[in-house]
């Protein structure tokens, strides 16, 4: 995070808005080209977004040399073939209301202290 | 230099005894060594109304290379005749008859005022494999039994696929793909399996149009049949799996059956509809139950390699890696098959062989990386070199050994579904 700061690239980062309908807001104003999670039952909802996603279940998975380059390929064919996310968004109705995506993500967070 | 080939995927053209015994009531005559029927025959589900073990035979021998079989085949076609109640009767040559010449059609043609139709078909091993062999006994059928004729039955149309019996899901793919094209507004015709028989097989000539679903068998066929009997053909060279595949393939037909498109789209959403309700309530197994690498090779025939491949791609969004054709298709057809898996969507291209030898195959698979625990659909030759590489193995292709398919199948939106529910059912086997 330093580093991105440090050296004035341009990106958003918002902190524990892991609701799902938060999730999906920002996923539909933002339309990443991946999205990567590590809690179950989320990546699915990336999908049905039309994101490809990829689940991260295991950080271990992603340890030392032959498995940093797996992930690598994991990431790279995840982006390259974009049918099962393409073909299942055309199809699917997703369960938030037209009124919650034009909302901004903040929308329900309240102040509190000072 | 001599060439050793390990573990083939097919058999002898005599094997095309399996595509006569496919059709109902037709039994075949084989003019051939005693033993050919019992090394040709499949174990399991072959004990139909004729079975291999009771199938005529000349069992020709040392003195019938010498002086000829003629005459021992003549007997043996009169007294079938007599004593089989079958509907048609299809003379099958063996290779000893085919060397030594014997003059089958001449013998045959004796038995043109027969009260049954007698006919014959050339599936010596030197004129290829069952799905060559497969080819001619069609072939005889068109050459030696059907008429022309200038009645045209609308919205009749003959579908042709891959071989019975070979093909593991030979009864239930024919039984799908009739029922998506009568969901179109067709009438199907099929010759093989429960219900059909002579009458489908008389029904042939009033058809508006032949549907080939192959890669390539069959086509000299549909080439033939409208020389002679004067029917157009559509050649729809990938097996439908799933529904991006099988909704293409509907608009392909309808198009060509001058069905207007909005009935089409009509029965597409429906299905759709249906399937995708499916695939979202278990995405997320898909998601994440990958332990199963996004690679995948599949080593089969013409049909299910390319049919899968697009399934997987298209589907499922997995990612190609060297898939193999085992079935010996013939070079004329190589370049266009070649060209299908070429045309994947987002511009994804599959590396594919034409490849016989199981040595060769097995060695290609170690040697690649899959980037995680491959899936490797195929044979049952492929098990042993799938467990080496703690792969996901799915038996779908000749010859099967862990599976019994009565009439499963995996074409249309439906076989999408059962061939998924196939893959991670293996898949999710590592957790339990």
């Amino acid at each position: 995070m330093e580093y991105l700061l440090k050296n004035d690239i341009d990106f958003e980062a918002s902190v524990a808005d892991q609701q799902n309908y938060e999730v999906m807001n920002i996923l539909k104003k933002y339309q990443p080209d991946l999205y990567l999670s590590r809690h179950p039952g989320s990546t699915v909802w990336a999908i049905k977004n039309g994101t490809p996603a990829v689940y991260v279940d295991d950080e271990y998975k992603i340890f030392g040399y032959k498995h940093t380059l797996e992930f690598a390929h994991n990431v790279l064919n995840s982006i390259h073939n974009r049918n099962f996310e393409q073909n299942l968004a055309k199809r699917v109705k997703l369960p938030y209301t037209d009124w919650w995506y034009k909302q901004s993500v903040d929308k329900f967070l309240e102040r509190s202290g000072k | 230099m001599a060439k050793l080939l390990d573990k083939q995927r097919y058999k002898c053209a005599m094997a095309a005894m399996q595509s006569v015994q496919a059709i109902e009531r037709a039994v075949p005559i084989l003019h051939s060594g005693p033993g050919c029927a019992q090394k040709l025959s499949d174990t399991v589900g072959s004990s139909g109304y004729f079975s291999p073990n009771i199938f005529p035979c000349t069992s020709i021998n040392e003195k019938d290379v010498v002086f000829g079989g003629i005459k021992k085949l003549r007997s043996t076609i009169e007294n079938s005749l007599k004593v089989i109640d079958a509907d048609l009767y299809v003379v099958l040559t063996g290779c000893i008859p085919e060397i030594v010449g014997d003059d089958v059609g001449e013998a045959v043609s004796e038995f043109e005022d027969a009260e049954k139709p007698v006919i014959y078909a050339s599936t010596a091993r030197f004129k290829g494999n069952n799905y060559k062999g497969h080819e001619q006994v069609i072939d005889s059928i068109i050459e030696q039994y059907l008429k022309r004729t200038e009645h045209r039955q609308k919205g009749l149309v003959n579908i042709w696929a891959d071989v019975p019996y070979q093909d593991l899901f030979w009864l239930g793919n024919l039984r799908e793909l009739e029922n998506l094209l009568k969901k179109i507004g067709l009438t199907p015709n099929t010759i093989f399996g429960y219900g059909r028989g002579i009458k489908n097989i008389d029904r042939i000539p009033k058809a508006e149009f032949n549907l080939l679903v192959s890669p390539w068998v069959s086509l000299d066929n549909m080439k033939k049949m409208e020389r002679k009997l004067g029917i157009p053909y559509l050649h729809y060279p990938t097996l439908p799996i799933g529904a991006f595949e099988t909704s293409k393939f509907l608009r392909t037909v309808g198009e060509f059956a001058g069905i207007p498109s909005e009935n089409i789209e009509k029965v597409i959403n429906e299905e759709e509809g249906y399937y995708y309700y499916l695939i979202e309530r278990y995405a997320d197994m898909f998601l994440e139950a990958r332990v199963m690498a996004k690679q995948f090779t599949v080593a089969a025939d013409a049909q299910y390699t390319l049919g899968i491949t697009k399934f997987l791609v298209n589907d499922l969004g997995l990612t190609p890696a060297e898939q193999f054709i085992t079935d010996d298709t013939p070079k004329q057809y190589q370049k266009q098959i070649r060209e299908e898996f070429q045309n994947l969507n987002y511009g994804l291209k599959a590396d594919v062989s034409f490849e016989t030898d199981s040595y060769i195959i097995h060695n290609k698979i170690r040697s690649h990386d899959y980037h995680g625990y491959p899936l490797i659909i195929g044979s049952y030759y492929e098990k042993e070199v799938t467990s080496e590489l703690s792969g996901h193995f799915l038996n779908i292709a000749w010859p099967v050994q862990d599976k019994v398919v009565m009439d499963d199948f995996y074409a249309g939106y439906t076989g999408g579904i059962r061939l998924t529910e196939d893959i991670y059912s293996v898949a999710l086997q590592r957790w339990n």
